[in-house]
């Protein structure tokens, strides 16, 4: 899970900084106005992710990963692009599992093109994501909206890499 | 405009902490069954590292929303991406979204706090999008060095175009409302946009 206060961490609480101090330099507290604000969602939101989570934490143990990712590495051209869309949302979202996948996948000689499809798959249909934070802070109803918008993303996303290759060649790996 | 702790209570509480709980609740007794009970502990500590993790970021993320709304003025934040903002509210959405830093607990509260302000859904989905597929530090930090330049630039040429298409497509999907379900009492910000309520 990567440590707890690792850079990213550091990231996001140097711009809370930042954000901070051009509040209290605005007139009328904003400062304290956005700090209240921000406490209110987390008390809002906080215990339907904890259990949210909980509920993912429950259904990965039961998804069969492994079997799938073998799979996906057999298969190639268009049937690897449509796949790779069908398994990429039950892959956990997170960079810290999905791109070493990626990188396995990739040696073991999966398609560029799956691959792809795959990766934009899991970034904007990830069910993870959608339980764990979507549906709790948008709602089902923006949820809906956004997974409609994007029904064609991680088909397309396949098609143009295909397309790519066919043009290009296959982008070396590890370059 | 705050509202009273009590229907803060109820909301925190609300019907869907209890779907996700029940969704827990199945899963953990599906566990069992499959693999045992020491499968069940190890997903418990699995959870609680993830808790763990996920709690400064969530709090930070939260924390810079809630500024992030306080410090917008809602009247910018209608020109710049609200409904008639055309594409260029579109392109501006998935370009934020790039360049916003951290997970999911950075990116839905600072989604909220835009809507909150009067962005668009065109503007919000672009957001997510273009956060989702084209994040700066997931590039920089994970794909990059561990799949190596020729891919990443594959990738990024496959997918520059899409949150734009998704924006695009967001408006023009016939929904009524879309924002989070806050309940009657804390309608949609068009009202807001007027003049901020300083």
């Amino acid at each position: 899970m990567g440590a707890i206060f690792g850079p990213g961490v550091m990231i996001i609480w140097a711009m809370v900084v930042v954000a901070f101090v051009v509040a209290v330099r605005q007139p009328g507290a904003r400062h304290r106005l956005g700090a209240m604000r921000g406490a209110d969602m987390f008390l809002v939101n906080g215990p339907r992710i904890c259990v949210a989570i909980l509920a993912a934490g429950f259904i990965s143990p039961i998804l069969p990963q492994d079997m799938v990712a073998e799979w996906l590495g057999e298969g190639a051209g268009w049937q690897g692009i449509v796949i790779g869309c069908v398994v990429g949302p039950f892959f956990p979202g997170g960079p810290l599992i999905i791109m070493p996948l990626m990188l396995a996948l990739l040696k073991a000689g999966a398609g560029v093109p799956a691959l792809i499809a795959l990766l934009t798959a899991s970034s904007t249909w990830g069910l993870h994501r959608i339980f764990m934070f979507e549906i709790p802070m948008m709602g089902a109803r923006f949820t809906g909206l956004r997974l409609v918008s994007s029904i064609a993303i991680p088909p397309l996303a396949g098609l143009l890499a295909a397309l790519l290759v066919e043009v290009l060649g296959a982008p070396a790996p590890g370059r | 405009m705050r509202r009273p702790k009590r229907s803060r209570m109820a909301e925190a509480f609300g019907p869907s902490f209890w779907v996700f709980a029940g969704f827990a609740g199945i899963a953990a007794w599906a566990v069992w069954e499959l693999k045992g009970i020491g499968a069940v502990g190890e997903a418990l500590s699995g959870d609680l590292d993830i808790l763990l993790f996920l709690l400064p970021r969530m709090m930070g993320g939260m924390l810079l929303a809630g500024l992030v709304q306080a410090i917008l003025p809602p009247d910018l934040v209608a020109k710049w991406v609200g409904e008639d903002s055309g594409l260029r509210g579109i392109f501006i959405g998935a370009a934020v979204g790039m360049l916003t830093p951290g997970g999911p607990m950075t990116s839905f509260p600072i989604v909220v706090a835009f809507y909150m302000s009067g962005a668009d859904r065109g503007a919000l989905v672009a957001y997510l999008t273009g956060w989702s597929l084209l994040g700066f530090q997931r590039i920089l930090v994970w794909e990059l060095p561990l799949l190596g330049g020729e891919f990443t630039l594959y990738r990024i040429a496959a997918v520059v175009a899409l949150p734009i298409l998704a924006g695009l497509i967001a408006r023009r999907v016939p929904l009524g409302s879309v924002g989070p379900g806050r309940g009657e009492d804390d309608p949609p910000a068009a009202p807001r946009r007027a003049g901020g309520e300083a």
